[in-house]
């Protein structure tokens, strides 16, 4: 694939990718607020590639001030530790990257009524545990990141590399990726890039593929094709997964199959459609996010 | 040491079937997204415990997936759940509880982090599968309060 971009610029300008989100208390919260004035929107610019609880304390600091008088009440269900996101009646689920959820349900690929910034409900009770993951402190999104970086390289190197790093380069990775530090991220993240085994790719690409109402879609999947003694390409990947799940569901009679035509389809990541010829290879080099996991939004085509 | 997909189905089958003989609790469930086993009881304090024991493809072995709730059905925090099984802690095992998403029910579950579960399982490299995968079970079934009957161990 031939460029006048190096391909360092493209993971720096991933990297450097933001969204404006604007967050607003939940008309159930505001009615509870104690005091005269009611919280006025919270506006942040965050990155793409980190997840929301990284900045829960953020949130739970700024409202925190209006429920004085509510948290200090046992009767009142108002608790900073039941917030929770919710996007047009979703609850958000915040253990995946801010990227992910917005390409799939907010972006003007997704929505007709896409508009920056992204508004997002903040509900403070009420917290949907059947469907959302808890993060009560910092400490606990890192270990999710962490386990999924684990999995990732169980796919690529059966977890031989990050088998072999000390305790100090992970703690660099989500440092790095607390502070925004792009060149001490990759300083470790490219160790994590490297082959083993004698192997010019990685064992299997690590990827979840999301489409709208449905659980995300992982399998394994060979980044080369040893019979035919050449590389696999992003639309090949998108051929196995959706055929895959289909079968799934002839299997399990459901009322309605999905739509195997990858051409009905925009192929979004990072809030780009990267072309179908795309070398699978390169791409998990490239285009992974930070927890080395491909993630790629189908959202159907609108006719 | 790791178990393919056939091997794992052989195991969860066969511990199914001597679950039934003895009267005990485990469920099969299968799935069109794999198959895997459910144990489920009430403890005197009124909680439901829940396991689950699915396969991994990412790392080729089995993995215990649980949640406690209460008779309200809401569920354990992580912090209640480190209180009821503090006991019973074995340092490494504790540090890799968390909450994921059931890989085939796609809801929060916890889970005992499977990447120390190769290194576990070379204490019996050269046994049988089945013994592997009970001895696997009566590893991280124990710290997380699973009651195994001993049966199992029994041909």
């Amino acid at each position: 694939m031939s460029s006048s971009i190096d391909d360092k610029d493209i993971t720096r300008e991933l990297w450097q990718s933001r969204l404006p989100i604007c967050f607003v208390l939940s008309d159930e919260d505001i009615s509870k607020v104690n005091r005269s004035e009611l919280p006025e929107p919270l506006y942040l610019m965050l990155a793409r590639h980190i997840y929301f609880p990284c900045i829960i304390d953020k949130i739970h600091r700024y409202y925190s001030i209006y429920f004085k008088e509510n948290l200090n009440d046992p009767t009142n269900n108002v608790n900073l530790t039941n917030l929770w996101l919710e996007y047009e009646s979703i609850p958000l689920k915040w253990h995946y990257p801010i990227g992910v959820l917005y390409d799939l349900y907010a972006s003007s690929m997704a929505s007709s009524s896409a508009r920056l910034p992204w508004q997002i409900t903040v509900h403070l009770s009420k917290f949907p545990e059947g469907e959302l993951i808890r993060f009560p402190d910092k400490d606990a999104i890192k270990a999710h990141y962490m386990s999924t970086l684990k999995e990732a390289d169980a796919l690529k190197h059966k977890g031989q590399i990050i088998g072999d790093m000390q305790e100090r380069d992970h703690k660099q990775l989500w440092n790095s990726l607390l502070q925004d530090k792009y060149e001490s991220f990759w300083n470790i993240n490219n160790k994590l890039m490297a082959f083993t085994d004698n192997l010019q790719y990685f064992r299997y690409i690590p990827f979840r593929i999301y489409i709208l109402d449905k659980p995300f879609i992982q399998k394994l999947f060979s980044p080369y094709d040893a019979d035919e003694g050449k590389g696999l390409t992003l639309n090949d990947l998108l051929h196995f997964a959706l055929n895959h799940e289909a079968q799934c569901e002839l299997m399990a009679n459901e009322k309605r199959i999905l739509n195997t035509n990858i051409d009905d389809y925009q192929i979004v990541t990072h809030g780009v459609q990267p072309p179908l010829h795309t070398p699978l290879q390169w791409l998990s080099e490239h285009f992974s996010y930070p927890d080395n996991f491909l993630h790629i939004c189908l959202i159907e085509k609108r006719t | 040491m790791t178990l393919t997909l056939e091997e794992f189905n052989q195991c969860i089958s066969d511990l199914y079937e001597q679950s039934q003989q003895i009267h005990d609790r485990w469920q099969l469930q299968k799935t069109s997204k794999g198959s895997y086993l459910v144990y489920s009881f009430v403890d005197q304090d009124h909680l439901k415990h829940e396991f689950h024991i699915v396969y991994s493809e990412s790392y080729a072995v089995p993995v215990l997936y649980f949640n406690v709730s209460r008779l309200d059905g809401s569920l354990l925090s992580l912090d209640d759940v480190w209180q009821l099984f503090t006991h019973r802690k074995t340092s490494k095992m504790y540090e890799t509880i968390t909450q994921q998403e059931h890989s085939i029910l796609h809801r929060p579950f916890f889970v005992l982090h499977p990447c120390h579960t190769e290194n576990v399982l070379k204490q019996v490299a050269n046994q049988p599968i089945k013994k592997k995968f009970l001895f696997w079970l009566s590893i991280y079934g124990q710290s997380v309060g699973l009651p195994l009957s001993v049966h199992y161990a029994i041909d």
